[in-house]
């Protein structure tokens, strides 16, 4: 099961990128935390989320003011 | 890294109430007049980060902005006075920060510095906090850190989101995450920033600071990890000394949060981009 900014989720995807896609992220200014561990947008296209285990995803806004 | 090894009878008597804290607490307090930091960045961040490291002792501190004071700023930026509106920022931060304590060494630098004059800086300095409001400044300074092996400690907010994050020599580095060409849309000019969550977003900052400028190497050795304390049980069979517990955690970024019984920043492990054009192991290679 997916959990998104932990709402259950019923999308599939077979990788990161994929969700990414499917959720129209923005193409740059986003955080996305997989199972605890934020993964810069390079790895999503190589990090497949299986089917056999829950995981948790929260996506986020980067910000850089001060 | 200064070579002081005392404190003056003012300091003792000043500091006092930080001596009490447990049998290291007089290590713990030269180590931090015998620290340099450098604070980059002198707005909503920069202001409670530099007050508190300066009220709580710290040795020497570099100060850069390169603004001067608007009326817009003086909401969260209590180093500020309505009468200071339209002066530099780093020459009223100092003056500020050396009628509340004279012991601190402060240099002050209004203005940009290039990147030479920066690199300069940062060398002279035990950590780098960056407290700026830009991609390219957060940018620079992170090379700069990677570049000269200085720890950074870094604070971002905009409209109601606080985030922190905190990276050394042996973690990944900021542009491992963010894109150099990110069109910073989401600022303090266009999405304005809560007061008190700026505020509290740099005492966080500069509660991890202290921890990291006051810990021996004994105590960073005696350390759980972070991330792992959690998994230790607290209790008579496995102590562990409040503050010691997970020095820092570098390489991991932190995101404000309030949520359900949880109110503070939840950290994250921060992965390593191998490709990094700043970090990556071809840029390690290229060298």
């Amino acid at each position: 099961m997916l959990y998104i900014n932990q709402q259950q989720s019923p999308l599939q995807a077979a990788t990161l990128a994929d969700l990414a896609q499917q959720l129209a992220l923005p193409p740059q200014g986003v955080a996305l935390v997989l199972n605890r561990q934020l993964l810069p947008r390079v790895l999503w296209a190589q990090t497949p989320l299986s089917t056999e285990q829950d995981h948790h995803i929260e996506i986020f806004q980067l910000v850089a003011g001060g | 890294m200064h070579t002081e090894t005392r404190l003056s009878d003012a300091e003792f008597i000043r500091y006092s109430r930080s001596l009490m804290l447990g049998e290291t607490a007089e290590a713990r307090q030269l180590r931090l007049k015998q620290a340099r930091v450098l604070v980059l960045g002198l707005g909503g961040l920069g202001c409670p980060v530099a007050t508190t490291l300066v009220s709580a002792g710290v040795g020497a501190l570099t100060l850069i902005d390169g603004d001067n004071v608007e009326l817009s700023n003086l909401p969260r930026q209590q180093l500020y006075q309505t009468s200071d509106i339209g002066k530099p920022k780093a020459e009223v931060a100092a003056a500020r920060l050396r009628q509340h304590n004279p012991h601190p060494q402060l240099q002050e630098v209004q203005g940009r510095p290039d990147e030479q004059r920066l690199r300069e800086l940062a060398a002279d300095c035990d950590v780098l906090v960056d407290c700026s409001d830009n991609l390219p400044t957060r940018l620079q300074l992170n090379r700069l850190a990677r570049e000269t092996g200085k720890p950074l400690f870094a604070g971002a907010v905009s409209g109601t989101s606080a985030q922190l994050y905190l990276l050394n020599q042996y973690s990944a580095c900021y542009q491992c995450l963010v894109d150099p060409d990110w069109q910073v849309l989401q600022n303090c000019r266009s999405l304005g920033v809560d007061p008190a969550l700026v505020t509290l977003t740099a005492q966080q900052l500069v509660w991890l600071l202290l921890q990291y400028l006051q810990t021996g190497p004994t105590d960073a050795s005696d350390a759980v990890p972070f991330g792992q304390a959690n998994s230790v049980p607290f209790g008579p069979a496995n102590p562990i000394p409040f503050g010691q517990a997970n020095p820092v955690p570098f390489g991991h970024y932190g995101r404000f949060a309030a949520s359900g019984n949880h109110i503070g920043f939840h950290w994250y492990p921060l992965h390593a981009n191998p490709g990094c054009a700043c970090c990556g192991t071809a840029q390690q290679g290229a060298v």
